[in-house]
């Protein structure tokens, strides 16, 4: 019998999966991933405990792990510098690579086990006996976005048995299960307490007041007003609660962290056709200096025709068919071949 | 399901049979609420108050002196609360170690937040108390002294006897969680010179869910379960008759034990053989708390270079239960306070393992254990890139 470990958080996505894996024969063990304090919307007691239960109901072991100090360092640590230097982080896409897969992986390796498994809505797709990632059946839940920077030799033991189900299916499975399905679930930032700003929660951990204070121009060099706040509240693209009233609306254009400055515009202006990234990983076309790519610029984006140029060194240039919206520094740019997965790096 | 090897018995123990066999009447026939007028219930009385006679022999002090608890931890809340209560207009000053159980830690730290003051005495890096420390911490205003006979990780005994007479000559209150050390070393509250002692009746081949609490007679302390009449009014709550019962009979066992060398011998023998079985085939190995003042049936290592999760979850596929830090509620590892406090680094501990023996280890599971660990620690040692970078 194959042996699968089964990462679990305790939701109804994680659940379903591990009773999908022991339904189709694989030995399954779940494991749990204590990331945070318990005053954050995951990893909390009952979160926990309701992973346990799951275990307890389909007959599987269960084991927690203790990663609050590596989640700090990797994850906590890069999401605040991120908002420090005036970029926009991704922390679940950083999650995945050094947190999430990183221990499961390493946890099959050491126990002798065959495969890793999540709840995911993402596919493993093997082209020519190499392994690709790509988007599962459900459109509109899909995430493979946020697993793009997964390397070859962890998704050829992947296994994401949500693949090729929807999320109503998984609901039904697991309301024809009796699994507990929450009312509502968070799609936000899992370590920020309810409703907590990114800006509220970075407040916790760094010497405020060294941040606080910014101006606010526009893209003549007018200044126009000076806030009280940190330069980090504020986002690429970001309309609301700039407070400038009267005429055209404003929107976030610019943030120069190093002088404290916001830099707003119209809205047309925030449309831009080129963009570089870096920290490249490249699965095809790795020896193509031109090719072309649909590429997302963030996880809600509709992925846009491009073509992928090579330049010196360890960037490259995006250059999309049609201009796109709030291209926002810190994001993850994912490339795609149709649906397929074949590189990613971090927008400049 | 697999053959369980049980080496968690700081955890808890498996019940005796005939601790279980007293009991049983009092789950079903002998149902009475011993505070009751009606005779049915004089004769549950009688045995809860035989039973305080057996704890009471059992730790050298007189039946009155002995209050029935749900347990270590609340023997442990109720001493110190109950003294920090009734005695806060003396002063609000509290000593105790870094190395507590939770149960002792964790109250302290409830009551900092009441606007006590405590010190936390550092300890040796075999877990033994500082005493010239403890000396010096002493105040006008302080009103207790909590200190762990055995410590549950490591199983440092400490010097219990020199610390009562420390709080005597102070005229301090002297508490010890003596759950780790009761059945496993004698325990004479007279020669101790302490105040008030914690046990609990699992940690023995006892059931779960009874401890009680030895309170020397005169110390002011105040209930912190209050309700009827229960207990001398010390303690409310009808009595958990057939785990009282089955304490008593636990301690008497325990006492018998402890004379029989036999049993005695044959822990420390498996220990000993589980100990130099894992320095002589596992490299890089350190054995935590002190050489000789340890409880005979615990040991604590250091197996360096590897997490000890990874190690628990591959004994436990075969079918080993040991344990390693401590774990809480969820199973989840938070790095061990204990060894943190031993001035251990932090990648070190997060190596820790801990077996704790019992009178019921077999020779074979022991040679299961060596037989099993070795190849285990191998296979993650040569996947964690700190043993290569060593081996280079």
């Amino acid at each position: 019998m194959k042996k699968v470990i089964i990462g679990l958080s305790g939701g109804v996505d994680s659940t379903v999966a591990a009773f999908l894996l022991k339904k189709q024969g694989y030995e399954v063990t779940g494991i749990t991933l204590k990331l945070w304090d318990e005053a954050s919307r995951c990893c909390n007691f009952e979160e926990i405990m309701r992973a346990k239960k799951v275990c307890f109901k389909i007959g599987i072991k269960h084991y927690v792990l203790n990663l609050k100090n590596k989640f700090k360092k990797e994850v906590i640590d890069y999401f605040i510098k991120d908002y420090i230097d005036g970029l926009t982080p991704n922390p679940c896409v950083i999650c995945n690579e050094k947190i999430k897969f990183y221990v499961l992986f390493k946890k099959m390796k050491e126990l002798n086990y065959d495969y890793i498994a999540t709840g995911h809505y993402a596919k493993i797709k093997k082209v020519k006996n190499k392994f690709f990632l790509s988007a599962a059946k459900d459109k509109k839940k899909t995430q493979e976005y946020f697993l793009a920077r997964l390397d070859e030799d962890i998704l050829k033991y992947i296994k994401f048995p949500l693949a090729d189900f929807t999320k109503e299916e998984v609901k039904k499975i697991a309301e024809k299960q009796g699994f507990f399905i929450p009312e509502k679930e968070s799609q936000e930032i899992c370590f920020l307490k309810d409703k907590e700003s990114p800006y509220k929660f970075i407040e916790r951990f760094v010497d405020i007041e060294k941040y606080k204070g910014c101006s606010i121009y526009n893209l003549q060099g007018e200044k126009l007003k000076e806030i009280e706040e940190p330069y980090f509240k504020f986002t690429i693209g970001q309309r609301k609660g700039i407070g400038i009233g009267g005429g055209t609306p404003f929107y976030v254009f610019k943030i120069i962290a190093n002088e404290k400055k916001i830099l707003v515009s119209e809205e047309k202006m925030l449309y831009n056709n080129f963009c570089k990234i870096k920290n490249i990983k490249l699965f095809k076309n790795k020896n193509k200096k031109v090719f072309r790519a649909n590429v997302k610029i963030r996880y809600l984006h509709k992925a846009a025709e491009a073509k992928i140029l090579k330049r010196k060194g360890q960037e490259l240039e995006i250059k999309f068919k049609k201009p796109q919206f709030a291209i926002t520094p810190g994001q993850l740019a994912v490339l795609y071949e149709n649906n397929t997965v074949i590189g990613s790096g971090f927008i400049n | 399901m697999k053959k369980i090897i049980y080496l968690d018995n700081n955890a808890t123990t498996r019940i005796d049979k005939r601790v279980l066999q007293s009991m049983l009447p009092y789950l079903e026939e002998y149902y009475a609420n011993p505070s009751g007028i009606y005779y049915f219930a004089q004769e549950v009385k009688k045995e809860i108050e035989k039973a305080r006679e057996k704890v009471a022999k059992f730790l050298n002090a007189t039946p009155f002196e002995i209050i029935f608890t749900s347990g270590g931890t609340e023997s442990d809340n109720f001493a110190i609360k109950g003294i920090a209560f009734a005695n806060r207009e003396k002063g609000k000053h509290i000593i105790t170690s870094s190395i507590e159980h939770h149960a002792v830690l964790n109250t302290l730290k409830y009551l900092e937040k009441q606007g006590f003051e405590i010190t936390f005495l550092p300890v040796d890096k075999y877990g033994i108390v500082d005493i010239d420390a403890l000396k010096e911490s002493i105040r006008k205003d302080t009103i207790l002294i909590s200190i762990m006979y055995a410590n549950n990780e490591i199983g440092t005994i400490e010097p219990i006897k020199e610390i009562g007479e420390i709080a005597r000559n102070n005229n301090v209150y002297f508490h010890t969680d003596a759950v780790q050390a009761a059945g496993k070393i004698k325990i004479d509250v007279k020669e101790l010179n302490v105040d008030l002692l914690s046990i609990s009746g699992h940690k023995f081949y006892g059931p779960k869910g009874i401890g009680a609490l030895f309170i020397r007679k005169g110390v002011k302390i105040e209930p912190v379960l209050h309700g009827g009449h229960h207990e001398r009014n010390q303690r409310a709550g009808t009595e958990n008759v057939a785990g009282i019962i089955g304490l008593g009979r636990a301690c008497e066992i325990a006492e018998e034990d402890l004379k029989n060398t036999e049993i005695k011998n044959k822990k420390k023998k498996l220990k000993d053989k589980l100990e130099k079985g894992i320095l002589e085939k596992i490299p890089e190995v350190i054995v935590n708390g002190h050489p000789e003042k340890r409880i005979d049936n615990t040991l604590n290592i250091c197996i360096k270079y590897i997490e000890g999760e990874s190690i628990l979850i591959q004994l436990d596929f075969e079918g080993i239960c040991a344990s390693s830090g401590s774990a809480c509620t969820s199973g989840s590892l938070e790095p061990s306070h204990v060894l943190l406090a031993l001035g251990l680094p932090h990648e070190i501990a997060h190596g820790s393992l801990r077996f704790s023996l019992s009178k019921y280890t077999e020779e074979e599971e022991i040679d299961k254990v060596l037989e099993v660990l070795p190849g285990a620690v191998q296979k993650l040692r040569n996947l964690s890139p700190f043993w290569k970078e060593k081996k280079i």
